[in-house]
């Protein structure tokens, strides 16, 4: 048609494409249409790009030209190119690949593949593949020694077949099938090499091709019994010593209805032998007798050896170990189950297919960002891995065809290798961005794909562990269907999908574009072990959303990218819904309310001491009647700086009925701190006592209550007992509680009334309930542990606000695993609310044991909970576990979860009128099973940090999620929402450490260490040198010409922090290590050494038996083989769990009752010695050893 | 987690917010403003941000508390 209209038209009024249709597309008024015409399609594209540069070219043409596809051996000329266009594709051109094109070379080779040849030209020259003499032994080529190995590590396995299963329909000849398939083998040796261990190497060895008779296996199936036979078929593995690796079996369905299992092993077929393989199958049953191959992969074999061998590897290796340096060890895929030491290989595929208008979005994004298909799935997959918390460098193993030399087209066999893709997302660049850097790594990559991949593992040697791929873990396959497997054998004939049930990478994301169709299939095949079935149909759904997302606009950041599933959108809602109706009453009120219902039931015990619902309430009301005529009232503040005891108790709920806010001072804490506490919050009045008068601070302005001073002794009883109420103010504040700041000094969260009565309706649903009715519906009782410094010891009053009967535990009491335990069984306790790790202690101490009283209920809080302590909660009968989660600036709790609800530790679900919100770096909602941080809004939300707007405007920020003006607290944790919408802990944003179950910010250490003018820089760091001990360490550099004192500092830092906050190692350095940017690198600091717990000077060794002893003991359980006789076993890192370990391992040396007080007191060797010798001394005249308290 | 926190970044651009009850809440600046929600200050530096909040924000209580309990 061209020709003809050429020859009677000038050339430039040929048209540049012809397209047949039908008919013509008419408007309704029966013209032509002409908006209604398809885009030309630059004529019939009689291949796909051989690979990514030819695909760009492909590309530029197009886009010159304004044809939607340009096939790789059309010409520029014929599709309507002139000069002008000419000069502008040169110019894209050499923008895209670099090089020195000129517009001449587009007229001397003006199609993509002409191009991308004189492109090659300029590469490096290469040796001719040609027929080479074959060695009596035949090595293996890099790709074939690789696969070896990894069929060794499968053995037997499936993991490395390759399948094709094709359904034929029409007549089929058996006998010719036999001998196509004889024929074939007989052409390609690669299809009977075997591979034989010789003198400790592995060696090709050819046999001959099969006999008819061996050639194909046909048996008969019935269509029901199809897939399990496939499935057979394609699973069975090779031996590749013994077998050859291809086999043919012929499923027959009916006479004209077969099913073919074409397997190969994959150490002689890859994706790019498939054709060729079909194409000589159906040529050889058509009866055709093809040329025998010019070269086989014998000679590639022996050809690569010579490429390799002339300084390539160690150029391409140049390339490499720059691209990658620095390259991330391990992705952080959001797995379903842990990485094992055995690599699994069972593994499941699942499907999806991207839909023509986005393949058509896509293909334009390629087109207009001058990259490939692949390079847009490439950047896809990227995005997504890096959306789904995989980070901001992402590598991904990619196939190449490793047929460099056009003489290995035809062949069957194992050539592909693999290359390193690393995409850069940082910076969160536009999508369109995102290609460019995808088409600039890729570009130059793939000119350097020569390189075997395992030289390339072995030159980066990076760090190997079992189990996981080295460099990448996920992998991104990609092939272009042309559709010639439709006409095997030339009947008709149609792809069947099979399932290997194996996996050869975590994840492997396999593409195949069908221009023809306009789509991309995509089979995903995921690792079983790792993931499960759902969580890879997610995978593949977000997928196909991001590919929808930038299909429409590439020009959207890729930050902004929706990839929640529609499922996750609908249960992230069902998941918010914890509204609950609250009553109009302060805790205080309900608990007057409670005393109404209850009066005689026993409310409060301590000691020997208790009190009755109805006295309880009498003295609250005559408290709160005194702290009034004091000046408490709403939004003032009340210290209570009381001992232990029903009194704190009573204060606590009279500040509350008077509608004030109390303000808790820990009698052990440095004054220098309460001090700051006091007049930061400036309280109407601080309530003390006689006992721990003496350990408030001296605050002139600020009034002092003595409860035990005979004139308030004499005033309390005066006033009446009667009901005293003010009216409820839920948004006034209930309490302050000072945490560690990470700018220097503690900062007072404040906390309104509102969010302790939501506290109070949640535990009655969630906690109260379900317990009494699992313990037979009586009344329960609860010890009281906590220190009230800490609102984790609220648990325990709500339990009295409920009318059960609370036990307040005394300060050595409360502190004694062996003894607390004790109380536990003797006292009948119910309920216990502890750390996890004391909760250990605790149960190490019998707490569980069998015989004995046992709690129907453990509350956790405060810190992680180890699998260890869960499973035991779960397994002991009777016994329930709870673990309770909250940052002091959400009211109490946040979340919680129970040994009811969770197989495993958990922290559980939002309370009532409470929403967990996880986000990522761009405040949106991250995917189920996806790591974020947890975010929290609701009633429960405190008001601030007292007197710091504007760290209370960093932290608590304005909510997107929820009503007009809502804020939200952000936590700083790291956690994971499961399946089940449970949230996990995961573990710090920042800095802050717990240690012990307190809340620490190094920054505070920090500050107080810079304060001295011998410090120049100081840095905190918390560390686990000996298994199961954090220990906070100090290093610091000393100022220039000044010495560092440690024991001043030690004792500075003790004056102004809790001592759970100073570190027990001072280490001296001339300088912190910085990483490459400047930062701390925490790695590089050393661990401490015996002398840098050490208080100062000289130490002295132990003297006397008994002191070896207690030295053994202390050295023993602190980790630490150099404790000097003088040393402070707190100052050593030693808290109240070793302190337990130390006490017991005494109590066996010295036959008697050692208690925690006898440490306290005499903490160190040598004053722990003496007053046990003494004790032994005491007991041998008479007197029965017994504990000093 | 490698990114970093949104309302910790020294080089982004913040503003400032106000709701209803004059309470205020840093805010990075690419993020969309949530409904009820107003812009103050900015956009500015984390630290200016943070200034104008510690100057200007001298009442943390909810402005509906000090309506109801008087100043």
């Amino acid at each position: 048609m061209r020709a003809g209209l050429a020859a009677r038209l000038p050339e430039y009024m040929v048209p540049s494409a012809l397209i047949t249709l039908d008919a013509l597309p008419l408007t309704v008024n029966g013209k032509l249409d002409r908006r209604a015409l398809p885009a030309p399609q630059g004529g019939t594209a009689e291949r796909a790009p051989r690979d990514a540069r030819e695909e760009i070219l492909c590309g530029a043409f197009g886009e010159a030209l304004g044809l939607a596809e340009v096939g790789p051996e059309e010409n520029f000329f014929d599709l309507g190119g002139h000069s002008l266009l000419a000069a502008r594709l040169i110019a894209k051109v050499r923008n895209l690949l670099g090089g020195t094109l000129t517009v001449r070379d587009l007229f001397e080779a003006p199609t993509p593949a002409g191009l991308a040849h004189r492109l090659d030209t300029a590469g490096e020259p290469r040796p001719a593949l040609t027929r080479r003499p074959r060695p009596a032994d035949l090595p293996l080529s890099h790709a074939q020694r690789r696969m070896w190995y990894l069929q060794n590590l499968d053995r037997d396995g499936a993991t490395y077949n390759v399948p094709l299963v094709v359904r034929v329909t029409g007549p089929l000849d058996e006998p010719a099938l036999r001998a196509a398939v004889r024929a074939v083998s007989t052409r390609h040796e690669s299809l009977r090499t075997v591979f034989v261990q010789r003198d400790g190497s592995v060696y090709q060895q050819l046999l001959d091709a099969p006999a008819d008779a061996e050639a194909i296996e046909v048996r008969p199936v019935a269509e029901s019994a199809l897939d399990a036979a496939v499935q057979a078929a394609v699973r069975r593995g090779f031996d590749l010593a013994t077998e050859r690796p291809l086999r043919v079996t012929v499923l027959e369905l009916g006479p004209e209805d077969h099913v073919l299992v074409l397997l190969f092993h994959h150490i002689a077929g890859d994706e790019w032998s498939m054709l060729p393989f079909l194409d000589d199958l159906t040529a050889a049953y058509g009866g055709a007798r093809p040329e025998p191959l010019p070269v086989q992969y014998a000679d590639y074999t022996l050809w690569q050896q010579e490429l390799l061998a002339d300084g390539l590897v160690e150029r391409q290796l140049d390339h490499w170990t720059r691209a990658l340096a620095g390259l991330p060890e391990e992705l952080a895929l959001p797995l379903d189950h842990p990485r094992t030491p055995v690599a699994g290989y069972r593994g499941g595929t699942v499907h999806a297919q991207v839909p023509p208008a986005v393949y058509r979005g896509l293909r334009e994004a390629a087109r207009a960002t001058g990259t490939t298909t692949f390079m847009v799935l490439q950047a896809a997959v990227a995005t997504l891995l890096h959306r789904l918390g995989a980070g901001e460098d992402i590598p991904l193993g990619a196939p190449v065809a490793g047929r460099s030399d056009s003489g290995l087209d035809g062949l069957v066999g194992f050539f592909v290798n693999t290359v390193v893709l690393r995409t850069d997302l940082s910076g969160d660049p536009t999508f369109a961005e995102l290609l460019g850097r995808v088409r600039e790594f890729d570009l130059a990559g793939f000119a350097h794909q020569d390189l075997p991949f395992d030289r390339l593992v072995e030159a980066l040697n990076p760090p190997r562990v079992p189990g996981r791929h080295p460099l990448f873990q996920v992998m991104l396959g990609y092939q272009h269907n042309d559709g010639r497997a439709g006409r095997l054998l030339g009947l008709e004939s149609r792809i069947l999908p099979f399932d290997l049930g194996a996996a050869k990478f975590e994840l492997d994301f396999n593409f195949e574009e069908t221009s023809a169709t306009e789509e991309i299939d995509l089979a995903l095949e995921y690792a079983a072990d790792l993931y499960d079935r759902g969580t890879a149909e997610a995978l593949a759904e977000r997928l196909l959303a991001v590919l929808a997302q930038v299909a429409a606009d590439p020009h959207r950041s890729i930050g902004a990218l929706d990839v929640l599933t529609a499922g996750e959108r609908e249960l992230l809602g069902e998941w918010a819904e914890t509204g609950r109706e609250l009553p109009a009453a302060s805790v205080a009120e309900l608990l007057a309310e409670r005393a109404a219902s209850v009066p005689e039931e026993t409310a409060l015990v301590f000691g020997a001491e208790s009190w009755s619902y109805a006295e309880l309430d009498a003295r609250v009301d005559r408290l709160a009647r005194l702290f009034a005529a004091r000046g408490a009232g709403p939004e003032k503040v009340v210290a209570l700086g009381l001992p232990r005891s029903l009194d704190m108790v009573a204060s606590l709920f009279a500040v509350l009925r008077c509608g004030a806010a109390y303000l808790p001072l820990e009698l052990d804490y440095p004054a220098e701190r309460l001090a700051f506490m006091v007049e930061d919050t400036a309280p109407v009045v601080l309530v003390t006592n006689e006992a721990a008068a003496d350990r408030m601070p001296d605050t002139a302005d600020v009034p002092r209550l003595r409860l035990d001073d005979p004139s308030v002794v004499a005033e309390l009883a005066a006033l009446p007992a009667g009901p005293f109420q003010v009216p409820y103010e839920p948004d006034a504040a209930a309490y302050v509680i000072f945490t560690s700041g990470s700018t220097g000094r503690p900062k007072g969260v404040v906390t309104p009334y509102r969010g302790l009565t939501n506290m109070q309706v949640n535990h009655r649903e969630a906690i109260f309930d379900p317990v009494v009715a699992a313990a037979g519906g009586r009344r329960l009782r609860i010890a009281h542990t906590v220190s009230f410094s800490f609102d984790m010891s609220w648990e325990e009053l709500l339990w009295l606000v409920e009318g059960h009967e609370v036990h307040v535990l005394d300060e050595a009491l409360r502190r004694d695993a062996e003894a607390l335990s004790a109380y536990c069984a003797e006292h009948a306790v119910d309920v216990i609310n502890v750390t996890p790790s004391y909760a250990q202690a605790l149960v190490d101490r019998g707490l569980l044991d069998e015989g004995r009283h046992r709690p129907v209920l453990v509350l956790l809080g405060g810190e992680a909970v180890a699998e260890t302590l869960w499973s035991k909660l779960c397994d002991t009968p009777g016994v329930l576990g709870y673990n309770l989660y909250g940052p002091t600036e959400y009211t109490i709790n946040t979340l919680g979860g129970g040994t009811l609800d969770s197989d495993t530790a958990t922290v559980g679900r939002p309370i009532r009128n409470t929403v967990a919100h996880v986000l990522d770096g761009h405040l949106r909602p991250v995917p189920v099973g996806v790591p974020g941080e947890l975010y929290v809004s609701g009633v429960g939300l405190a008001r601030g940090y007292l007197n710091r707007p504007g760290l209370t405007a960093e932290r608590f920020v304005a909510d997107p999620f929820g009503e007009p003006g809502a804020r939200m607290y952000r936590t700083g944790d790291v956690v994971r929402r499961r399946a089940d919408g449970l949230l996990d802990f995961l573990g710090r944003a920042d800095d802050q450490v717990k240690i012990r179950g307190y809340r620490v910010e190094p920054g505070e250490i920090e500050d107080a260490l810079a304060d001295h003018q011998e410090i120049a820089r100081a840095a905190v760091v918390v560390r686990e040198d000996t298994p199961g001990v954090k220990r906070l360490a100090a290093y610091l550099v000393p100022s220039e010409g000044t010495l560092i004192s440690v024991a001043a500092i030690r004792r500075s830092l003790a004056a102004r922090l809790p001592a759970y906050m100073v570190p027990s190692a001072f280490v001296v350095l001339d300088a912190l290590p910085l990483t490459v940017n400047g930062k701390l690198d925490r790695a590089a600091l050393p661990a401490p050494r015996a002398e840098h717990h050490a208080v100062d000077g000289e130490r002295r060794a132990p003297r006397y038996p008994s002191e070896q002893a207690v030295h053994a003991a202390f050295a023993e359980v602190l980790g630490l083989p150099a404790v000097g006789i003088d040393d402070d076993f707190f100052d050593l890192g030693g808290h109240s769990l070793l302190a337990m370990e130390l006490l017991q391992r005494l109590r066996t040396d010295f036959e008697g009752d050692i208690c925690l007080p006898d440490l306290l007191a005499r903490p160190t060797v040598s004053a722990l010695a003496e007053h046990l010798v003494d004790r032994l001394v005491d007991a041998a005249l008479g007197g029965r050893p017994s504990c000093s308290a | 987690m490698a990114a970093t926190n949104p309302f910790e970044d020294d080089d982004a651009r913040y503003l400032v917010l106000v709701n209803d009850e004059n309470q205020h809440s840093l805010w990075p600046a690419f993020a969309e403003v949530p409904a009820g929600w107003r812009t103050v200050h900015g956009e500015d530096t984390r630290e200016g941000a943070t200034a104008y909040i510690d100057a200007h924000w001298t009442d943390l209580r909810p402005a509906s508390l000090i309506a109801r309990t008087g100043a």
